[in-house]
This record gives structure tokens, sequence and C-alpha cells, in this order.
């Protein structure tokens, strides 16, 4: 009896709004919001790659921002609006248009690094929607990847970018057959 | 796991025609496996899916977070397990209090040695690894082990687990470890050993020789002596190892993020003496490999142990810091003498070299960097010499191009010093030395595309024109191309088995073994699979890497994955075809073998009109399911299975910083067969992205002093980030026709890795006439090269 009041004075507890819908959830304070996304409630799409703030596989948005999730207290999201991977689906589960290109060009290899990549880009087509390569590889640069090479993941960006200015795009296509073109 | 003891196996009598042998060559090593003659299958001459740049199977799973990694997996009641480690290079430990630990709040079990030194990892072959130790040999070893309820208790725990050290000498360098002056005697006989996968003497280097070398150096017009150096290199997966274990009973199953599942269930079973039906693992999705996750880890043991010793699950993922302090590519310094004909002919070729492999002789399999001096040319006379020397840091392994990623390091850069010096084109220098045999075992290549990948590479990167421009002399950017050449296995083979299922809806499942490290193996598996029973992909369902599912298969390493299980895939699919015909016959009222199985449709290949839809077949099935089995067969007897491939790169250098820009990259790749273009392409890419890493920025440091690596970190080790990496990269496939399996494709996870940091050492010397041995290419050396030019560029 005098152990479980213990614990349940050391939870902590919040409420925000995650995805788009109110949420609260218990934790124990010292969580970081990445743990409490994970392993409180649930959310594993959110990854870790380091806890340290190297890798950006843990990136959220939170109020719309990009933030290295392993680095924010889950306190510290109180009233403020998160979002994660679980939540970038459009109405009636509709890929967006960076799921949508990502899926489709090969830019998730083993895929661990995805997420986080998927919501900084997020965040960038919101306050540029016609990104150069360098701004792309500017704004992606927190995130590592080490399978892809980065350049499939540029041409997710600049494919879904140019969809969701309505325009249609395709991208080159990569190999060339050597001796029979 | 192959081991050599297995392949000894005696053949059940009566079975003999069934089996034969065949090599395989895994990572640079050759076995030879018995196995099941497979009917042959006519090559596939035009493709509807296959060569198709089909968009992953698993994207979406991707894309959505809906893909359960093994980090993911959140088990009820589970436990978190944390190590403790040697803070020291090398000691004796004299005591371990844990009372303290165990009194934390939801600490459940702390495992020492002594609790755990029954089970033995590795085998005589491989070398052993303790689980657990009380003399540590290198800082981050494994002394005890904690378990709790949350990760903070656990890490806490952990700190509060009190270890006396005494502390020992200990050696990290080589070549001090190898003379007389190491502070550190590893084993009696010396501190060394042969290097690779052959017959290891301590004491002795492993050697392969051929012909004469003084003859050889007689009849040459030049010799150039040269040494070259590599750093470590981490794998440094955006996904940490990791394990899982959760017992049911006596049923364990274990999430694993791994390269080979059948490794871990065969290693779990052998050290637990469990039956194997009973050690399920699962290794679905996983964030990367690259080598370093080939089989079990210590986590894999400790965490199976910790859940059976507290009843509960059992989760335990390395941090990023401890995956630092594991497996990773040795470091190597490769000596050379090499005699050349004035009109660049090799007369000899003389290589030495000392690789640093840990403290265990489990990592003297990795210590070899030579496998490309033996191989890539032609020459006559050729003596190598490998030595795997112990050091106090910890055991390395595989890594993407284990050998062949140092050994072109010093190889292609010395080809480029020779053409250089011999005022050649280097690819003229590399053709005039080309050979059509393997040098080493005096087989015939089955195919090799090298001279097309040299032709092809060239045009499009516009070789000729780019080499011979000349910078501006005023300006203090200075450009330069460079280029080289590789060689790895790839072709594959046996064991591998497929299952492919047909249900009465017309839906397929199709199980196979094989890893996806991110390399879009269930993708290309259904794209084989679709192909041969002439349906679209979407109507497949893939199952991979669980033990207790999907039939076995050999690793996800040695470029090998495609080449087989693929063919095992296409056979499964032409059984079930096979059978579903049968059926189909009945009831379009011919024979089976006048019917063709395409678009959805069964139809009489005379005849298209003449058809049924291949659900409407399926459903006429009287057992409502049937399946289709298919087996790996034999590689060809006598010939050489191997990928080829060149790549082309040009850098910017500003003479001021030191900075080296890789401006681009064209690579010409000879795997067979490309299956689908993305995932091809994607490989390439990616290795090329690692290989200028390993070029340019990567570098493992260990403090001299201390013998603690202060390089434990993504910010200091330094992968290239999206700043870093190459901005633009052709790449080329020359579709030079392999007909050794019945897919017609050769590997290329680890061929685009090999062939890289020495293209851009060559650029770099090109651009101004620096040439650095020594990886990472950082900007004091080109600083320090220039100066000792004395500004001469
Ligand atoms: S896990 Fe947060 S940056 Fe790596
Ligand atoms: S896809 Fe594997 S780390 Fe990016």
């Amino acid at each position: 009896m005098k152990q479980r009041r213990k614990i349940r004075k050391q939870k902590a507890h919040i409420a925000f709004v995650l995805n788009g819908e109110p949420c609260e959830v218990a934790f124990a304070p010292h969580k970081t919001l990445l743990e409490v996304l994970r392993e409180d409630l649930n959310l594993t799409g959110t990854k870790h790659g380091c806890e340290l703030g190297e890798c950006g596989t843990c990136a959220v948005l939170l109020d719309g921002k990009p933030v290295l999730s392993c680095l924010v207290l889950g306190l510290d999201a109180e009233g403020r609006e998160v979002t994660t991977v679980e939540g970038m689906q459009l109405p009636e589960g509709r890929l967006h248009p960076l799921q949508e290109t990502f899926a489709d060009l090969g830019a998730a290899q083993c895929g661990y690094c995805t997420p986080g990549f998927l919501l900084t880009a997020l965040e960038l087509l919101a306050k540029n929607p016609k990104p150069t390569r360098e701004e792309i590889a500017q704004a992606l640069s927190g995130n590592l990847c080490r399978c892809t090479g980065y350049i499939k993941i540029y041409e997710a960006v600049e494919l879904a970018a140019a969809h969701m200015r309505g325009e249609k795009a395709e991208v080159a296509e990569e190999v060339v057959y050597g001796l029979k073109s | 796991m192959i081991d050599d003891e297995k392949t000894q196996k005696p053949i059940p009598p009566g079975q003999d025609q069934e089996y034969e042998e065949s090599e395989v060559n895994i990572e640079g090593r050759r076995v030879t496996v018995r196995t099941r003659k497979v009917p042959p299958l006519p090559d596939w001459t035009k493709t509807e899916i296959v060569g198709q740049p089909v968009p992953r199977v698993d994207g979406v799973d991707k894309v959505t977070g809906r893909a359960k990694y093994t980090s993911d997996v959140q088990l009820p009641h589970m436990l978190y397990a944390i190590a403790v480690r040697s803070e020291l290079p090398h000691a004796r430990i004299k005591n371990i209090s844990i009372e303290k630990a165990l009194a934390h709040p939801g600490v459940h079990a702390v495992l020492l040695p002594k609790d755990v030194e029954r089970y033995i990892m590795g085998n005589p072959f491989a070398g052993t690894l303790p689980l657990l130790t009380l003399e540590p040999k290198y800082t981050g070893e494994e002394i005890a082990v904690v378990a709790a309820e949350t990760e903070l208790q656990a890490e806490d725990a952990a700190r509060l687990i009190q270890v006396d050290y005494e502390p020992l000498p200990f050696v990290l360098d080589p070549e001090v470890s190898m003379t007389d002056k190491s502070p550190v005697k590893f084993f009696p006989e010396g501190n060394f050993t042969g290097g690779g996968f052959g017959q290891r003497k301590i004491g002795q280097p492993s050697v392969h020789t051929r012909g004469d070398l003084d003859v050889g150096f007689k009849e040459a017009d030049h010799i150039f002596e040269e040494t070259f150096r590599t750093e470590p290199q981490q794998h440094a997966c955006m996904e940490v190892h990791g394990t899982t274990a959760s017992w049911d009973g006596d049923h364990l199953t274990v999430w694993e993020s791994t390269q080979g599942v059948f490794g871990v269930q065969e290693e779990i079973s052998r050290v637990f003496t469990l039956p194997m039906n009973d050690v399920r693992v699962i290794g679905t999705h996983m964030g990367g490999g690259f080598g370093s996750k080939g089989g079990a880890g210590k986590q894999t043991m400790l965490a199976v142990l910790m859940a059976r010793r507290t009843g509960r699950p059992v989760k335990m993922v390395l941090s990023r810091h401890e995956d630092f302090m594991g497996v990773y590519r040795p470091a190597s310094i490769q000596h050379y003498k090499v005699g050349v004909k004035n009109d660049g002919r090799l007369t000899a070729i003389e290589m030495k070299s000392v690789n640093a492999v840990g403290a265990y002789m489990s990592g003297s399999m990795w210590g070899n960097s030579s496998p490309m001096t033996q191989q890539m040319y032609a020459c006559a006379n050729v003596r190598t010499e490998d030595r795997a020397v112990f050091t106090n840091t910890p055991p390395p392994g595989a890594m993407r191009g284990p050998s062949n990623v140092q050994n072109a390091w010093g190889l292609e850069q010395l080809m480029d010093l020779i053409a250089h010096k011999l005022n050649m084109d280097p690819i003229e220098l590399r053709m005039r030395n080309d050979v059509k045999v393997d040098q080493v075992t005096h087989q015939p290549y089955h195919s090799k595309g090298l001279a097309e990948c040299f032709k092809l590479g060239a045009e499009k990167f516009h070789w000729d024109e780019k080499r011979l421009r000349r910078n501006d002399p005023a300006s203090t950017k200075k450009y330069g191309v460079g280029m080289a050449s590789q060689i790895w296995g790839g072709g594959g083979g046996p064991p591998a088995t497929a299952i492919v299922k047909i249900n009465q809806d017309g839906s397929i499942n199709l199980l196979t073994g094989a890893a996806d490290i991110g390399t879009g193996t269930r993708t290309v598996m259904s794209q084989i699979c679709a192909e041969e029973l002439g349906v679209a992909v979407d109507r497949i369902h893939v199952t991979n890497a669980d033990t207790e599912t999907t039939p076995y298969t050999l690793p996800s390493y040695g470029s090998i994955t495609l080449a087989s299980s693929g063919p095992a895939v296409r056979s499964a699919a032409n059984d079930a075809k096979r059978q579903l015909l049968d059926l189909a016959a009945g009831s379009l009222g011919v024979k089976p073998e006048e019917l063709s199985s395409k678009d959805g449709f069964i139809f009489v290949t005379a005849q298209p009109d003449k058809r049924m839809k291949f659900e409407a077949a399926a459903g006429a099935m009287p057992e409502r399911t049937l399946v289709g089995r298919g087996y790996r067969g034999p590689n060809p007897k006598g010939q050489s299975l191997n990928a080829f491939g060149a790549q082309f790169c040009e850098v910017e250098i500003d003479i001021h910083s030191g900075e080296v820009k890789v401006l681009k990259f064209v690579a010409a790749h000879d795997s067979g067969r490309v299956i689908n273009p993305h995932t091809f392409a994607s490989q390439v890419k990616g290795g090329i992205t690692m290989g200028t890493g390993y070029a340019l920025s990567e570098r493992r440091l260990i403090d001299k002093n201390t013998g603690v690596p202060v390089t434990a970190s993504l910010l200091e080790y330094r992968p290239p980030t999206s700043l870093d990496a190459p901005v633009d990269i052709e790449v080329y496939s020359v579709d030079v026709p392999y007909t050794a399996n019945n897919i017609g494709a050769k590997g290329v996870g680890e061929p685009p890795l090999i062939a890289t940091a020495p293209a851009i050492a060559n650029a770099v010397y090109h651009a101004t006439g620096v040439r650095v041995k020594s990886n990472p290419i950082t900007p004091e050396k080109i600083i320090d090269g220039l100066k000792s030019l004395g500004g001469r560029t």
C-alpha cells in the first residue's frame, strides 16, 4: 500500500494535443518526450537512435516546430501540440504526399531514420513550399541516414513538394542500362 | 552459419543422387556445402515484373511508423537489462559488490561472470567469447548485467554496482603489440595469428604465395614500395544492437535486430542446449546491419538468461555509446612491394599486412587485407602475409566488404600511383593486368563485366576529357578526378529454402527466411515470385526472417541474399505454379505443358484467349491451399562467381582550408541482372556515401594513455550527414548476362563501398599532387601534403 502511494506521487500527469487529438498521460517525471511517446503511449513510430540529440531519428513536431524528442522532457509537452509520424496521415487514412513519395521512391531503406526525416521535411515544406536542393540538405542535416546516401530523400521531398503545390512532376529514372541503351 | 564441421556431415544413404556439392563464397570465405539438386528452370528472357522499379512492398509500413523494429517491442511486465562494462582496457577484477544495486527500487536481478561462465559464445574455429568476464581485455567489455523495471532504474543500479579493478598493462598499437616491447602477452606463442578464414596458427601470418618473387622483381623495370594505412570503421547502424527475449514456459521468443535469424537461433540453441523448435527468432524489420548483425550478440544471450532468471520478458538494447564500443572494421597497415614492366604488366607483388583485431581470437577472422591483392590482377609472382595482431580493443567483425575495403584503399591507390609514374591511363593499366581466370583458385569467372564497367563508366563520366583538364594555377580551388575498381563475391548459394502458398482466393503467401536489412529483400523476392507465377506483386504477401514460420536460408551477409534466396523463391513459385497448372489443365481440357500463366490469367500458350483467371484456378483447388517448395540449387562447378565494378569521382579541394568536396560519382557495376533498379541504385548510392565517410570523415580514436574510446558518439565519429555526402551519384549496371543461378543476379550490397575511398584519394592526388596514404583524408593532411610539395600546384 505504502509503495503504491509513493509511485502515484512520482507520476507526472499532463494533457496535450497529440496528432490532433486531446491526450492525457501519466509518466515518471524524468522521462523524455521520446520515452513518453514510445513507452507510455506505445507510439513507437518515433525512433531512438542515440538519445543524445545527435541522430534525428526521434524528431517530432512540437507546436509545428521540429524538436529532438530525446532532448525534450515529457513535462514540456503540457498544453502543447505534438505531431508524430503516426499523425501525418491525411483524413480517411490517405498518406501524406511526403509519405507517399518516400515509400514510392525508396527513400526509406531500413526505414529507421524515416519518421525523423518525414517530420523535419514536413516542417520545411510548411515554411518553404519550393525549397532548393541545398535548402533541403541544410534542413535535413540534423537527421542521419546510414543507408540511402540522402539523394533519394531529396528527390522524395522535391516530388512531394511539387505534389503539394499541385504540380505534376516525375523523378528521372535512375539506372540507365549501359550496354542496352 | 555454415561451419566446417557441418559441411562434413555424411549424406543419408540412398540419397546421394539427389544431392551434390556446391561451393559458396561468403565474405571471401569459400565453403563447400552439400545441397539438393534442383531441376533447372529456363533463363528468363523477357520479364515483366523483374527489372521494374517496383516500389518497396513495405514502404508504407515504414513511412507510417507501423514497421516494428526490435527496439520497438514492448511487452507487458518487461524488464530492461543493462551491462556493467569495464572502465579499463585491461584489468583483473578483484571484487564486484552488488548489494546496493539489488536493493535499488525496481531491480530484479544481477548476473555476474560466475553465473554465466558455462555459456560460451562462438566456436573453436571462429574463437570464443565469454559473456561476462573477470579479466576485461578492452574498455567496454561486459562484466555484469542488471535488470530492472525501468531503464532509468537499471542505469542507476548499474552505476551502484561497485567493481574493484586491479589495472593491468595494455597495448593498443598493433605495431607495438607484435614486438618484444609489448607490455601484454596474449598467448605464449605470440601476439598475432594469421588473419582471415584459413587455418590460423598463433605466431604465424596467413600466407598466400604463388610463383617466385625474386624472379618477378628481376623481370621488373620499376619497383614500387609503399605503405598504406586504414583506420577502423564503425557500422553506426541507425538502430543499435538489441534483443528482446520472452519465455513462455520452455518456448523462447527472441526479437533480434539481425541479418540472420537462423544463425541467432542456432547459437542460442547450442549455447543453452535448447531444441531449435523452442527457439523462435524474429527479425522482420531491422534498422541496418552492414555486417555488424551477422549473428547473435552477447546481449542476445544475456537477455535470454536474464529473462529465464527473472521470469519476465527482458529487453536489452545497447546505448549509442555502447554501440561504439562494439564491433567495427579493423584497422590495417599495408606494406606493398610491386614490380612492374614498362608496359604496365605486374611482375611481382609482395604484400604484408598488419591488422589490429582486438583481444580475442574471434577478431582474427577479419584480420586480413589482402584478398584483392591476390585476386584482382594478373601476376605470376605473388606473396601476401596477413598478421592479425591482438590489441586491447573490442573484437572487430565483418563490415560491408570486409578485407576488400581495406585492401582497395592501398591496392587501388598503388595502381593509380603506378599509372601516373608510367604516364598511363589508370584504366589502361588495369586492363593490361586484367584476368579472366581467378588467380587464386585457377577457375574461370562465370562472368566478368569489369571491362564493360570501365568502358561505360568512363564514357558517362567523360573520363578522357576530365582527366586531361588542367587546374587554373591562380585559383585556390583545385579539381581532380580519380577512379578505382573492385571485386567481390556475391554469387550466393545453398542452402536456402522458400515456400509459396496459393490460397483458394488466388492470393499468395511467400515465406522466406531471408532478412531485409534495408536492402529491399522483401520487395525483390515478391517480384521474383510474381514473375514466375504470372501475377501482380500486390497479390503476394511476404513473411520473412522468422524461424518459426519461414524456412532456413543463409544470413544476409556477403552480398549473398538475393543470389541465395532469390533462386529458391523462383523454384518455390515454379513448384506452386506447376501444381496449379495441373489443376487448370483439367478445367481447360488441355495438357499442363500447354499452359502458361501471366497477367493474372492461366491460358493455353498457343491460344491465349482460351484462358481462366488465376483465382478461378485457385478456387477449384480441392485442398484449398497449395504449397510450393523451392530449394537453392548448387552453383556451377569449377567457376568463380564474383561481382565487379568501377567508380569514377570528381573532387573539389580548397587549398587554403584543405577541405575536400565530392562533386560527382559515376558507378558502373556488374552484378548480373538487376531485379529492381530502385533497390539496386539504393545500394550503390548508400555504399558510395559510406565509402565517402571512410575516405573523408569517419574515425574511431582510442585515447593512447587510457585506452578509452574518445569518438564514441555520432557527433565525434562523424558518419556523413546530408551536407557531407556526394550530391550527385550516377548509377549504371552493365547488364552482362549471368546464368549461374535461375534468376541471373549476383549481389550488390557490398561492392559499391569497395572502390569509393581509393577513387576519392586518387582524385585528391589528381587535383593537388598530394597522395594521402592513410584515411581519413583530413584537411590537415592535405595542407601538410601541399606544404611538403612546396606549393608546387
Ligand atoms: S535519439 Fe534523439 S537525436 Fe538521436
Ligand atoms: S534508411 Fe536506414 S538509416 Fe536511413
